[in-house]
């Protein structure tokens, strides 16, 4: 009770008394477990979505189900057809229960975001809609886009999310697959369950009855359970949530840094608090207990905080993010964040943790301190170190010997799981760009003094009367420059996770227009709406090919075929193209890397010529060796009659991370017998209008018009920009983070300075330095640190962002992207200049803030 | 003229009365030592007329202005420019060397040749060879010739000095005071010390003793 007593009137009084200094405490704390519980619950929505679109209808697990005796057919290239439902269906005489199976996210008018189900060939349709009990309680009646009536419940069933049960054909009238229902289109999956209720014996029944219907099936396809499916996109998020999880434990690394500052200014003002109490008797033993009693508590309530930024954050960015990606990867609506005990309790007890290791260096500096030493006021910085490069140069070492180390298997990680994802992770990369965080803080106090130094080359002493704030700042960060090197290294740490990611996603972005523009550079872009029975994705008759090259507006039309298989166990895109390009019009695949001595248009001649040449693209080269002038055996049918080509180029591809083959289209129909375009490109003659081929063919054939989708190139692009920009939203996010503890940082420098610096000002004042000058010493103190910053956390971003594309996005996708493009480094000046703008002026708001009040001076006058 | 004059002049922390009513005047040129107890109001007295606090009641005139009216900036442009501070522990930026802590007043009054005014004038108080150390590494009586040069390069019209040889021992403290009074008596300054040492109050002709905030002695040149 009387520990509990001092600790709390005249340790932590301390602390009370002092709230800007405690906000910037919490702050830290809340901001890296609040990033962290952030990117927690995003993994949580994005795996049960993943979950839920594994599952279909949710609801309880059937009898049948539950015994194992229910099983979903999936087409291992895309779509189940009507004729494979047909088949499933032919055993109900034997006790098969069938039904295809559509989801697709979508958007009421009344602005719910609800998950379709679209069913198939099932009794459970005459009781539809169906609405689950979650949007039930909300509404009984909602109104979709591509239906003329509104939707009226008829019906329940139990789940949490916004879901309806519909049939599959106004599932794709809603989602604009087609004009009207047609019976070919395809479906995600085939459910099929036993009916009978002999569970004991019918397994072996059930079993021969599957068989019936596989034996029918015109193609391989797979049989698995929702149960395998959830595990395997389980295995699939691990890696996503892994990716995640190191920038959050990244975010966690920059709070710490601030609490870390935070936390060496609070022994700055408890050390002679704490000489007294040695004085008085106390031992080393109280003054820990007193010191972690207060680190737990400030780290609690940071952690505390954290949780609340943490659903604040996902809510306002995460959903946002989430929804352009399950609406390009997935079947299902992102569903909501649901915070769990556990993720609460880990968030809260990690603030606890991160407060504690973060203070280590304190709490050691606060144990040593002798009853003898009351009244040194000023920081100790401690021996030098012996070797001061060791580290900085083991951080570099580190960083250019990533790309070199092959990724590694950690087991216990797990993410060794199938779902034909890489189990290897590029560990070498993640934590090179844990050191370079390491070497922020290592450069931190050169890098202050570095930009004193040059400061005080600007100031000689016959311009330093003009800027006598900036002078004084200069000479004396020239020499003190360790003292603000955490506020500089956090500065760094937040502005180097931005500057490196918008280093990367620039890149990408750059790499992503210039490959679109190749790929799609024809001014309208055709998308066949037929699936044809047991292929993988839609594509176009002959017939109809033959309708649009002879439309009066087109020039010509460029096809493309493309098939998703499997090679050496992995699975690839295989894609035929033809020579039909108009003339002066370029490929859409650019061959970049060649044989010596060929270009690339000489290239694509020779392959167009001889069908037995190839071209790969690089995440192809990555995931199976090879390159120009090598051979290739793809044995795809599996037929044990592998087709041969020669590799005769490289191109750059970014849809795919599975790789791709490029051949001849003579040859891939060949060798796999599939034949319709799956893509065309619509070359226009001059002055034609882009809306032209598609009035022309539906006056021409209008049953033509329903099986093909046409619309503008120019169009496509701008969407995947679109789609591109709105998925790395969560860069900006990173900007907000990094201002924001950047901002914390220089409150720090401030407390500090003000703690340190006191008898300095003191002087100052006396020597006739007004409130004024004061406040622009204090800018200038500030602005020296946030140059520092700024110039360190560009050095360090750089680094990362050569290590996220050169090591771990390589070795994680098989396909990197252009590092350091010229957009990219015009979008990093912007971003640092605002960035260094904005926390110059929050310094001197700030420090205006902290200043003002006078009382202070004159009380440590007295 | 006199350079200072006061009158009734008060200062209340609170309840207690730190300092006053006291009234005199100090004719320029004038160099005094100011005597009294700890908590007799030396200190006080010394702010006060440094401009560095507000009485509470009464005037301080500096050289015929009254300060009592004078806003923050008004208040910090007398310090600069009229009055010169020695403090007992030297208050000198540790980071600066002895010349940037020199050329400090002369920057912020927009001077120009600072370098060399601030050089010529620490030569001239024997640290031509301290010139660019940083101030933390000199010795105290090295620290104080530093503060007192500082205090000088302005040339202002009133030095103030709070125990200036309190931190330095008897032979150093001996040589600092009479380096003070010649460098005040070469500019024309008034110097007005705050010391407890007898034996330093005896190299003055003029002294003011302070009890219990009053002025219980009053010497001045006739």
């Amino acid at each position: 009770m009387k520990g509990f007593r001092i600790w709390g009137k005249v340790f932590v009084r301390a602390s009370w008394q002092r709230p800007l200094l405690l906000l910037a405490s919490l702050g830290g704390v809340a901001a890296g477990t609040g990033i962290l519980c952030a990117l927690n619950l995003a993994n949580g929505r994005a795996l049960r979505a993943f979950e839920a679109s594994a599952r279909g209808l949710t609801g309880p697990v059937s009898e049948a189900s539950s015994r194992g005796l229910s099983v979903q057919w999936r087409s291992p290239t895309g779509k189940m057809s009507q004729k494979e439902l047909q088949a499933c269906q032919a055993e109900a005489p034997a006790g098969l229960r069938c039904r295809g199976v559509v989801t697709r996210p979508a958007k009421t008018r009344e602005g719910w975001e609800v998950q379709l189900v679209g069913l198939s060939g099932t009794p459970e349709l005459a009781a539809a809609p169906l609405f689950s009990e979650a949007l039930r309680e909300r509404t009984g009646r909602v109104t979709l886009p591509g239906l003329s009536e509104g939707i009226e419940a008829q019906g329940t069933f139990p789940g949490a999310d916004l879901a309806i049960v519909l049939s599959a054909e106004e599932v794709m009238a809603v989602t604009q697959e087609g004009s009207a229902p047609a019976p070919g289109r395809g479906l995600d999956w085939i459910e099929a369950e036993w009916s009978k209720e002999d569970f004991a014996q019918g397994k072996e029944a059930f079993e021969a009855v599957l068989k019936r219907v596989e034996a029918r099936f015109e193609r391989p396809i797979n049989r698995t359970t929702a149960e395998k499916v959830i595990a395997s996109t389980q295995a699939l998020t691990a890696t996503y949530r892994f990716n995640l999880n190191v920038l959050g434990w990244m975010s966690i690394l920059v709070g710490a840094l601030l609490v870390s500052n935070v936390a060496a200014l609070y022994s700055l003002i408890k050390r002679p608090t704490v000489a007294v109490l040695r004085q008085l008797g106390a031992t080393r033993g109280q003054v820990l207990a007193l010191v972690l009693g207060e680190q737990v508590f400030l780290g609690l309530s940071g952690g505390a905080l954290g949780l609340a930024l943490g659903l604040a954050l996902e809510r306002a960015v995460s959903g946002e993010v989430l929804r352009t990606l399950s609406s390009i990867y997935m079947q299902r609506a992102a569903t909501r964040a649901e915070l769990s005990p556990g993720v609460a309790v880990a968030t809260v007890l990690a603030g606890a943790l991160i407060y504690v290791v973060a203070g280590l260096g304190s709490t050691w500096k606060l144990l040593r301190v002798q009853p003898a030493s009351l009244g040194r006021r000023l920081l100790d910085e401690g021996p030098r170190a012996r070797l001061p490069w060791l580290i900085p140069a083991i951080c570099l070492a580190l960083v250019v010997a990533s790309p070199a180390v092959p990724p590694i298997s950690v087991p216990f990680l797990g993410l060794d799981a199938g779902a034909g994802i890489d189990a290897p992770q590029p560990m070498a990369g993640y934590v090179a760009a844990l050191g370079i965080f390491v070497l922020a803080f290592a450069w931190a106090g050169a890098a202050l003094g570095g930009v004193a130094r040059a400061v005080r080359w600007l100031t000689p002493s016959r311009v330093a009367s003009r800027l006598p704030s900036w002078a004084v700042a200069a000479r004396r960060g020239a020499r003190s420059g360790l003292r603000g090197r955490a506020q500089v290294a956090t500065l760094a740490g937040g502005l180097s996770l931005v500057v490196g990611v918008a280093l990367m996603v620039g890149g990408f972005r750059v790499s992503l227009t210039r490959w679109l523009e190749a790929a799609f550079a024809a001014e309208v872009v055709g998308e066949p709406l037929e699936v044809h029975l047991g292929e993988a994705r839609p594509r176009l008759r002959e017939a109809d090919l033959v309708r649009l090259r002879g439309l009066p507006s087109v020039e010509g039309v460029d096809c493309l075929l493309v098939g998703d298989w499997v090679h050496r166990g992995r699975p690839v895109k295989v894609a035929g193209i033809e020579d039909a390009l108009p003339p002066g019009r370029n490929a859409p695949f650019v061959p970049w890397i060649l044989p010596p001595g060929i270009n690339a248009a000489d290239t694509l001649r020779r392959m167009f010529k001889d069908p037995s040449l190839a071209l790969q693209s690089e995440t192809f080269v990555r995931k199976h060796g090879g390159g120009p002038g090598t051979f290739i055996d793809a044995d795809l049918l599996g037929n044990g009659k592998p087709y041969h080509f020669e590799i005769i180029g490289t191109v750059r591809e970014f849809s795919s991370d599975a790789g791709y083959l490029l051949v001849q289209r003579q040859a891939y129909a060949k060798w796999t017998g599939q034949d319709g375009c799956n893509n065309v490109r619509l070359y226009l003659k001059s002055g034609a209008a882009l809306d032209a081929p598609a009035r022309e063919l539906r006056a021409i054939d209008p049953k033509a018009a329903d099986r093909v989708k046409l619309y503008s190139g120019v169009e496509l692009r701008k969407n995947v920009l679109r789609t591109f920009d709105e998925t790395f939203a969560v860069t900006d996010v990173l900007s907000v983070l990094a201002a924001f503890l950047g901002g914390l940082s220089l409150l720090t420098q401030l407390m500090q300075s003000t703690a340190e610096r006191m008898p300095e000002w003191l002087a100052l004042r006396r020597l006739g330095v007004n409130w004024a000058g004061l406040l622009r010493l204090c800018a200038a103190d500030i602005g020296l640190a946030v140059l520092g910053g700024v110039a360190l956390g560009l050095v360090c971003g750089g680094l990362l962002g050569w290590v996220l594309c050169y090591s771990i996005n390589l070795q994680a996708f098989g396909w990197t992207v252009d590092y350091g493009s010229p957009a990219a480094f015009l979008r990093i000046a912007k971003v640092s200049g605002i960035f260094a703008a904005v926390l110059l002026a929050l310094g001197v708001v700030l420090a205006w803030g902290v200043l003002r009040p006078g009382e202070r001076w004159r009380v440590v006058r007295e | 003229m006199n350079t200072v004059e006061v009158r009734s002049l008060e200062k209340q922390f609170g309840e207690v009365r730190a300092l006053g009513p006291v009234d005199f005047s100090i004719p320029a040129g004038t160099a005094l030592a100011l005597l009294g107890e700890s908590g007799s109001g030396k200190s006080t007295l010394l702010n006060l007329l440094g401009c560095m606090e507000a009485p509470t009641r009464g005037s301080v005139f500096l050289n015929g202005t009254n300060t009592a009216g004078l806003d923050d900036s008004a208040l910090s442009a007398v310090r600069l420019r009229e009055v010169g501070y020695v403090h007992q522990f030297f208050d000198l930026i540790g980071d600066l060397t002895a010349c940037e802590n020199v050329e400090l007043p002369l920057w912020m009054a927009g001077e120009s040749d600072t370098r060399e005014k601030a050089e010529g004038l620490l030569k001239q108080l024997g640290l031509g060879h301290r010139l660019d150390q940083p101030s933390s590494v000199l010795s105290g009586g090295e620290q104080q010739r530093v503060a007192i040069a500082r205090a000088l390069v302005l040339k202002p019209k009133l030095i103030l000095a709070d125990e200036p040889s309190g931190s330095l021992d008897s032979a150093t403290g001996e040589q600092v005071m009479k380096l003070l009074m010649e460098s005040a008596r070469s500019i024309g300054a008034t110097l007005i010390v705050a010391t407890h040492s007898a034996q330093a109050a005896a190299l003055f002709d003029s002294r003011i003793r302070l009890r219990d905030g009053r002025i219980e002695e009053l010497r001045l040149p006739s």
